[in-house]
């Protein structure tokens, strides 16, 4: 598995034993899976364009481009959102995942 | 869920899905970048473990808590160097060359500068050009005050960082534009983006004013911090600054921010060279690279 910088800030944990349980054709369930890795990527990527000065907006989409696993990307923007950037990804990654499993149920 | 509602969900996770891409793009910034690369993150992933496998990092990273997603396998190697972005392969190999003080770069040095700066960001820059030279290449830079625009341009009109004020006289040379009916991005571009260096120090300038000044007015410039590797294509908007303040630069508020200099003393040691443009081709603003 590859790793994107944020991965660790997100619990997918009951979005993974929900869709395992379900007795439907393993390539249905990679497709819900995929759409829910774009889902959370493209709702914290959002999430810190709109906590980012947008004068950063080019150089962190770059570096995510760039350097996609990097921790530093999370250094990056300690520096340039504040300190408690980390909790405030785990709390957006929290409701889309909250959001994704009313979409599944 | 009933079993068989599988479909239903995906069908519900791809409205979602679009949704946010849709939301996403909005953002002027992230519109133009993914223009030109995918917003999947499957296709992330693929690129982080091509570039993971080529720098033989993929055991330390997955040491790392993982996400429980579809297994993707590695694919063929790159070399390890791809891994650094041509910001930071410019700032390693800049921060080699430039001296730590003000000064202007032998003709060894240039050259080797120029063909960094072109083959990392693509933009054409020369030490001299068409015979001019600055007193420095290198140089501390000062945070300047928003300049008049136009004959009546109020400090309200510009959009950002007000606080710095606006500077009660001219620039040397004159309005961006004669009055308010020709106001154009472009003018809009050239004072948000402007940046001061010393003609009036140039040995020639007296005598030849009239030539200098219309070759310097407005001239595009590349600055480069050599700290960050954050680089800017600015307008030349002014004359200055004086040498008894120790700087042999200024920048526009808007500038210094992008280059990380405007906190504290609001001053820092950079890298300013001509943008060899003679199309017309090159963005006033921001470099990505």
């Amino acid at each position: 598995m590859a790793p994107l910088f944020f991965d660790h800030l997100i619990i997918k944990t009951e979005i993974i034993e929900l869709i395992n349980q379900k007795q439907e054709a393993e390539n249905q369930k990679g497709k819900a899976l995929q759409l829910i890795d774009d889902i959370l990527y493209q709702g914290i990527v959002g999430h810190i364009l709109e906590k980012l000065n947008p004068q950063h907006h080019g150089t962190f989409l770059t570096q995510v481009h760039e350097r996609p696993y990097d921790p530093e990307l999370i250094a990056y923007l300690k520096e340039n959102i504040g300190p408690d950037v980390e909790e405030d990804i785990r709390k957006a990654a929290n409701k889309i995942v909250k959001q994704i499993l009313k979409d599944l149920s | 869920m009933p079993e068989n509602n599988l479909q239903n969900a995906i069908a519900r996770l791809e409205k979602r899905s679009n949704s946010l891409h849709n939301k996403i793009l909005k953002n002027p910034s992230a519109k133009k970048f993914f223009a030109k690369t995918t917003l999947l993150a499957y296709d992330l992933r693929q690129k982080s473990s091509r570039l993971l496998a080529g720098a033989g990092l993929v055991g330390s990273l997955l040491a790392m808590p993982m996400p429980q997603t579809l297994s993707i396998p590695t694919e063929i190697s790159e070399p390890v160097k791809s891994i650094l972005s041509k910001q930071q392969k410019l700032l390693g190999n800049l921060q080699e060359i430039i001296p730590h003080q003000p000064s202007k770069l032998s003709d060894d040095q240039a050259a080797k500068i120029e063909t960094l700066i072109s083959e990392n960001t693509g933009i054409p820059v020369k030490a001299t050009l068409q015979g001019q030279s600055l007193n420095h290449h290198v140089g501390y830079i000062g945070f300047e005050q928003h300049l008049k625009r136009y004959p009546g341009d109020t400090l309200s009109e510009h959009d950002e960082i007000q606080e710095a004020g606006m500077a009660p006289g001219l620039g040397a040379f004159g309005y961006f534009v004669k009055d308010s009916q020709d106001y154009s991005t472009k003018a809009y571009l050239q004072e948000k983006y402007y940046c001061v260096v010393q003609t009036l120090y140039l040995e020639n300038w007296n005598s030849d004013y009239r030539q200098l000044k219309d070759f310097y007015a407005f001239r595009k410039m590349l600055i480069v911090n050599p700290v960050n590797g954050q680089a800017i294509v600015c307008a030349i908007g002014d004359a200055g600054p004086a040498d008894w303040t120790g700087k042999q630069f200024g920048g526009s508020p808007e500038t210094m921010q992008y280059l990380d200099l405007n906190k504290g003393p609001r001053k820092g040691l950079v890298l300013m060279l001509f943008v060899d443009d003679p199309e017309n081709k090159i963005p006033l603003g921001p470099v990505n690279y």
